[in-house]
């Protein structure tokens, strides 16, 4: 540049791919980062993962930054310019900052989820029933059957409707995850309660109560016979997890 | 999914095929918009929010997949951009064996030195391929590293930990159905007759071993941003259709279909299929089955998923020629179906 050639060099032209690539990886970063700080991480991935995500976005603002010098460079980067993984990888991080973060609720569960679980790798829950959450009377559940009538109950959940239930019936359900919320599966109790069905879809309450049963699809269940439906908001911890 | 070619092809010769590519193009885009859209609820009408709903359930299946696997993608590119800036060629020719079967063996191992699982392991087989590793080395690498690597093998044993005998012949069909596949796919082959033109291997001719370090870390993360959009875009479309059918066909409905000792397996092969798990994780999946499936159908869920799911498969197919893909996958498939039944039958 210095060889006494009296003008200046020519603008360099921006280099679109590079600057584009520097916005995808740092607004990818960013969504990490924005989910991780407002605690939103929990509702995608187990908790023990968090770690992970946070040092791929560190990784991810590194590149970003590597890619930002390339925005002036003079010369064309090679291989850069791939237009349709340039939208893919932006539909990616749009759902993930435009879609309200939300976790897994009654608007993903089928009916045919909610049985007790036979994957039963955890322990008989012990103790106190009313400290058992959903996925530990589920447990029980599949092993004890109905012999658990009149156990006092108090558990936290969202409220499912299940379609053509009676109407003093609701049932409170929880999420149980194992990694993420691709293996996410449902558990949960019917609820007998005066205006169960007049509680919206989604809405967390705390029920309390004694087992008694009901008929569902023809055989007797255990179901929550409730004294007090409390409305409660959503836990910080929304998923219950079936592996430490 | 082709246009990011387009430059290097002349535009003219192909009207036909230019003019539905940009018809797919434009109708991924309207279905992208349509998407966010309906899903963020913003100014969605009321009549709409069932589609809302449900939606918003896709995303957070869809994000659930795209985080929990996003670092272990990163630390595939970044894996396979070392070995581009740092390894030279005739260092892995050197060091990968003449005979198929040896390379084979060797490549179903190198997943203990190279953690990496199915995001990972595509990039960095098609840079160690394409670098002159032997077609049988790099298939078997690709098939048995997202399993037999020390953080999987410890995932599974946290896992299973009352019972080592999964560990141990999740590992051991892993290693023999990956040489198998190996062998039959890519005895003869020459890694160019298998590989996919790559877009940004045109221009990697250039050696970096000779420049400084600071060019070289300033090069790894260039080629490690070129290779994360052409991969992630894979990871992203995968996710995005395997949240769409555990919306769309509920896990017990598939469940529901299949038991029995062909069935069984055949059924926990479609799950890991669609479920599209990273295998560091998939062992505590495969927990939540130990009691509604025999150990023949666990084992097939935890052999295959690593192999071939939907995500692999997207990657495998902008990687390989598409015959090569059809042929490990067909390989990988009845072997591992085999194996189950094998397997169930024996233990009764």
């Amino acid at each position: 540049m210095s060889e006494g050639i009296s003008q200046r060099p020519a603008e360099p032209p921006l280099q679109w791919p590079a600057l584009i690539e520097t916005v995808l990886l740092g607004s990818a970063a960013a969504m990490l980062l924005s989910k991780t700080a407002r605690g939103a991480l929990v509702f995608y991935i187990h908790p023990r993962y968090t770690w992970l995500v946070v040092v791929a976005a560190l990784i991810l603002g590194l590149l970003a930054l590597a890619r930002a010098r390339a925005i002036f460079a003079a010369n064309v980067e090679p291989g850069s310019g791939q237009p349709s993984s340039y939208l893919v990888v932006a539909l990616a991080v749009l759902l993930g900052t435009l879609v309200p973060a939300r976790p897994l609720g009654a608007n993903t569960v089928s009916a045919s989820m909610l049985g007790a679980r036979s994957g039963a790798v955890a322990q008989l829950p012990q103790g106190d029933s009313r400290s058992w959450d959903l996925l530990q009377w589920s447990i029980a559940r599949s092993v004890e059957g109905t012999t658990l009538a009149g156990k006092p109950v108090d558990v936290v959940g969202f409220v499912f409707h299940e379609p053509g239930a009676a109407a003093d019936r609701f049932v409170v359900a929880r999420y149980v995850l194992t990694c993420c919320t691709a293996d996410g599966s449902a558990t949960g109790m019917p609820v007998i309660w005066q205006g169960g069905t007049e509680l919206p879809a989604d809405t967390w309450v705390r029920v309390s109560g004694t087992i008694g049963s009901v008929t569902r699809n023809g055989t007797p269940e255990p179901a929550i016979i409730a004294e007090q439906v409390e409305l409660v908001p959503q836990p910080k911890m929304p998923y219950l997890y079936s592996s430490q | 999914m082709r246009e990011e070619f387009a430059p290097t092809l002349p535009v003219d010769t192909h009207p036909p095929v230019a003019r539905l590519n940009r018809f797919l193009s434009m109708a991924g885009i309207t279905g992208a918009v349509l998407l966010l859209w309906l899903a963020s609820g913003i100014g969605v009408p009321a009549s709409l929010g069932r589609a809302t709903d449900e939606l918003q359930g896709l995303a957070t299946i869809f994000l659930g997949i795209f985080i929990e696997a996003l670092p272990f993608l990163l630390a595939g590119v970044l894996a396979s951009a070392a070995i581009h800036v740092f390894v030279s060629a005739e260092h892995i020719r050197r060091l990968s064996p003449r005979s198929p079967v040896r390379a084979a063996l060797l490549g179903t191992l190198l997943g203990l030195c190279f953690p990496v699982c199915e995001c990972g392991a595509v990039p960095a087989t098609r840079r160690l391929m394409s670098k002159g590793a032997s077609p049988a080395l790099g298939i078997a690498f690709l098939l048995a590293a997202p399993v037999v690597n020390p953080i999987v093998i410890a995932s599974t044993w946290v896992a299973f930990s009352g019972r080592p005998e999964i560990v141990a012949a999740r590992v051991g069909l892993t290693v023999v159905i990956a040489a198998i596949a190996a062998l039959v796919v890519g005895r003869r082959a020459t890694a160019d007759a298998l590989l996919m033109q790559s877009h940004h291997d045109h221009h990697d001719h250039h050696d970096h071993r000779h420049e400084g370090l600071g060019a070289r870390v300033q090069a790894l993360l260039s080629h490690a941003v070129a290779e994360f959009f052409e991969m992630g875009r894979y990871l992203v479309l995968g996710a995005l259709i395997a949240a769409a059918l555990q919306t769309v066909v509920p896990r017990e409905a598939l469940l529901a279909v299949g038991q029995g000792p062909v069935f069984a397996p055949i059924v926990m092969m479609a799950l890991a299929f669609v479920l599209s798990i990273c295998s560091t994780v998939d062992a505590f999946v495969a927990l939540a089955f130990v009691n509604s499936f025999p150990t023949g159908a666990l084992l097939a869920f935890l052999v295959f998923g690593p192999m071939v799911d939907i995500k692999s498969l997207l990657m495998y197919t902008a990687t390989f020629q598409r015959p090569v893909v059809m042929r490990i996958v067909a390989v990988v498939a009845v072997l591992t179906l085999a194996s189950a039944v094998a397997i169930d039958l024996v233990l009764g």
